[in-house]
């Protein structure tokens, strides 16, 4: 009779007659539903999650179900390069769409891949979905949750919609009927310590004194040493945005996320927001994340050098200990339209940073300017006349100065309204 | 001191394979009728006198059941011994080829095999193989910047696992003398496989060594060796590339013993001191155990040759200096012959120096 398993532990084949292998039996773990639907264990109404209350609360009955999940911050899992999953995660979600079932009303809806959670057009009802075919390691582990309330987000927006003259006025008005979403963007943070090992000609100036038809005279000459060092940096949660759906440049202007708040992930803190998964994949997000190391460590190669001369720099570096988590981030999105143009405006969730288009009220701007620039020149051309009448030239001399300083006053607002504009 | 070359096999009235012990290296012996030598064949410096040995002598149990036979030709043995004697500096005059030859003896050592039905439980980390991918960059401001290269490593993931087994490990040796583990040392492997059933007919005429050491005294030293199969074996069941502190616990063991002659050679040669220095070849592979010594007599005299030649051209040489003031071309013939003389002293260390540099990288020292 075969000795009894024992407790905690489960029977593995086993390549060889004669042992028996056992292994510790995995931690009891129910297979998530493919689609979760939120309504009150008291009212049967549907729910969803509260980010004042920081739990599902029923709108209805106002039951409560707390989370019993608790931040674990950067001591949250990360994950290694493994060979076969960054294979896997280069093959991304495919372009089908799933068909999901309401059991709350029976209405079948298509959903685009990517979709983490979505409101059934028919009943209202809210549903977080799994995706069945991803890795383990490729859902959504942790998150951070919304910190903001939708009511914190008007005063910031209207401060940030009114804090310039070059904004049109109406546009303050927009910041309190704009709807801001509450919506979790996929993000991976990556860790890696980078070792480089640098070499370069660096220059050093030197003051000569020399004798040139027999007047003593001095020079500058350049001295070129080769120099070499070694930089190890250390990265920790560098955070890549891992969505292409807004520009990167507003993405970046979130940025930071405090990951000491990061929680395990549960359907509930999804529950009748939005979430998106990524569509920046691993590999091209670990792209990103090792471009802006790599320019960093160089930076700080080029910082050890003893002076800021230097030519001919090489460098080689080995990135170790890389690792990576997939994290969803909170974020308000707003969509406005000014003078027919559709305006994009992203809020921290967390820490109530702002970024998005500002549209530029350009009268108001090219008028500034013509004040600015009109009394120089004036006062030029009259100048113009009466040095013409050999009356003078002290006022076109004023002129030129004034129209030189309307001028250096206009520049800096052109640049400053077109860079609000592109933005 | 008796040449044991020449000594006569002697047929004594004592009867025939009964044990016999060297007085002077205490190795104990069985020789077939007719054949038992003068002196020891291992030490070649002792006597050996009939042995009774007592109750619960391991000696008493050593009925051979198995044997290797002697494999190995003679051309190869010839080659090996060449080899043995070749590249000492100032060899010994005793140490030659044709001397090796001449006393070479052959005889059996004896081991112990066990066969162990095994049932026991174990407990250890299993290493499980697996690629990550990094990467290396390289910058040249030169060369357009940054190239990338990837770069695979494999890691090693650990588990526990646990587990029973049952199961059989055959042949493994277990020392039957005490100098089993240095003999294996330096001879190497006897292969197992390569044993036949003993055949008195063809181990004719060759003695045998008695165990010094019984199953039950051999059996602690089988465990390693055993641990290290089962280790290997459950990691191999668990499909697992690497083994961490593996644990057992043996339930129960049943144990067949088996007792096997390994074939080898023995022969000698003396040195300075007319000292035999033994050595012993492999009877399969050729694998030899012995003491390559220089003779430091030898070296002596060269260096003594050396030194009065050297003395020779230096009073030549003062003899040159001194006369070369009145005869100028002897002062040059002086001068040469007095730098002739010291760098032939110098030379007369040599010897000294090279076979004290040669005796004392000696190999393993010599079996007692």
């Amino acid at each position: 009779m075969p000795p009894a398993v024992p407790p905690d532990y489960e029977a593995v084949e086993s390549a060889l007659p004669g042992i028996r292998v056992y292994r510790p039996r995995p931690a009891e773990q129910a297979p998530p539903e493919r689609v979760m639907e939120f309504a009150c264990s008291q009212c049967g109404a549907v729910t969803s999650f509260n980010i004042a209350a920081g739990a599902v609360v029923c709108p209805h009955c106002g039951h409560r179900e707390q989370n019993q999940q608790r931040p674990v911050g950067r001591q949250a899992d990360e994950f290694e390069f493994k060979a076969d999953l960054v294979a896997l995660a280069q093959t991304g979600w495919g372009t089908d769409r799933q068909e999901i079932l309401c059991r709350n009303c029976g209405a079948r809806t298509s959903l685009p891949p990517g979709e983490l959670t979505h409101r059934c057009p028919f009943c209202a009802s809210h549903k977080v979905i799994h995706r069945p075919d991803l890795q383990e390691e490729l859902r959504p582990r942790f998150l951070i949750p919304f910190q903001l309330t939708m009511d914190d987000c008007r005063p910031i927006a209207r401060r940030w919609l009114s804090n310039s003259w070059l904004i049109p006025s109406r546009l303050r008005r927009v910041a309190d009927t704009a709807p801001f979403t509450p919506i979790y963007l996929p993000a991976w943070t990556f860790d890696s310590v980078t070792t480089a090992r640098w070499r370069a000609e660096v220059g050093h100036t030197r003051r000569e004194t020399y004798y040139h038809q027999g007047r003593r005279q001095t020079r500058t000459r350049i001295v070129w040493k080769w120099e070499s060092g070694r930089v190890r940096l250390n990265f920790d949660d560098l955070l890549i945005p891992g969505t292409h759906r807004y520009p990167p440049h507003l993405l970046a202007r979130l940025l930071p996320f405090d990951l000491q708040r990061l929680t395990p992930y549960e359907p509930k803190f999804l529950a009748g927001l939005h979430a998106q998964a990524y569509d920046l994949d691993l590999t091209e997000a670990w792209a990103a994340a090792r471009h802006t190391m790599r320019e960093t460590t160089r930076g700080a190669c080029r910082h050890q050098a003893s002076t800021p001369l230097i030519r001919n720099f090489s460098m080689e570096l080995d990135f170790s200990d890389e690792s990576w988590r997939y994290i969803l981030v909170p974020v308000f999105a707003a969509a406005y339209t000014y003078a027919r143009r559709p305006f994009q405006v992203l809020l921290n969730g967390q820490s109530g940073a702002i970024a998005g288009q500002r549209p530029v009220d350009w009268t108001r701007v090219w008028l500034v300017i013509a004040a600015l620039l009109c009394p120089g020149l004036l006062l030029s051309l009259l100048g113009v006349l009466l040095v013409l009448l050999k009356s003078g030239g002290a006022l076109l001399v004023i002129g030129l100065v004034l129209f030189a300083a309307g001028i250096a006053g206009a520049v800096p607002i052109l640049l400053r309204a077109q860079g609000m504009d592109d933005a | 001191m008796p040449d044991p070359r020449t000594a006569p096999a002697t047929t004594t009235d004592e009867g025939p394979d009964r044990p016999r012990v060297c007085g002077h290296c205490d190795w104990r012996f069985v020789f077939p009728a007719g054949t038992v030598p003068d002196v020891c064949p291992h030490c070649f410096a002792g006597r050996l006198a009939l042995y009774e040995p007592a109750a619960g002598d391991p000696a008493l149990d050593a009925a051979p059941e198995l044997m290797i036979p002697f494999t190995l030709a003679e051309a190869e043995l010839h080659q090996r011994l060449r080899q043995f004697a070749g590249g000492i500096p100032f060899p010994p005059a005793d140490l030659s080829v044709r001397r090796l030859q001449a006393r070479r003896q052959p005889l059996f050592l004896p081991v112990w095999l066990v066969d162990a039905d095994v049932r026991a439980q174990w407990r250890a980390e299993m290493g499980f193989d697996y690629d990550v991918i990094s990467h290396q960059d390289r910058f040249d401001e030169g060369r357009g910047g940054w190239a990338s290269r990837e770069v695979r490593e494999t890691r090693i993931r650990w588990e526990p696992r646990c587990g029973d087994l049952e199961r059989t490990y055959p042949n493994i040796a277990a020392p039957a003398l005490e100098e089993h583990e240095r003999l294996w040392r330096q001879l190497g492997e006897f292969p197992p496989e390569a044993a036949r059933p003993f055949d008195a007919a063809a181990a004719g005429g060759i003695g045998r060594r008695l165990p010094g050491r019984s199953p039950t005294d051999a059996w602690p030293d089988c465990l390693p060796p055993l641990l290290e199969r089962a280790r290997d074996e459950c990691r191999r069941a668990a499909r697992a590339d690497h083994v961490r502190q593996f644990q057992w616990t043996i339930d129960a063991v049943d144990r067949h013993w088996t007792f096997l002659l390994l074939p080898v050679y023995s022969t000698y040669y003396r040195d300075d001191e007319g000292v035999a220095r033994r050595l012993l070849i492999h009877g399969g592979s050729g694998r030899m155990a012995g003491e390559r010594r220089a003779s430091p007599r030898r070296a002596r005299r060269m260096a003594l040759i050396l030194a009065a030649l050297a003395l020779l051209l230096l009073l030549l040489g003062a003899t040159g200096l001194l006369l070369g003031r009145r005869i100028d071309p002897l002062l040059p013939a002086g001068v040469f012959s007095c730098l002739a003389g010291l760098c032939t002293g110098l030379g007369a260390l040599y010897p000294l120096v090279r076979v004290w540099r040669f005796n004392r990288r000696s190999p393993d020292p010599p079996l007692h």
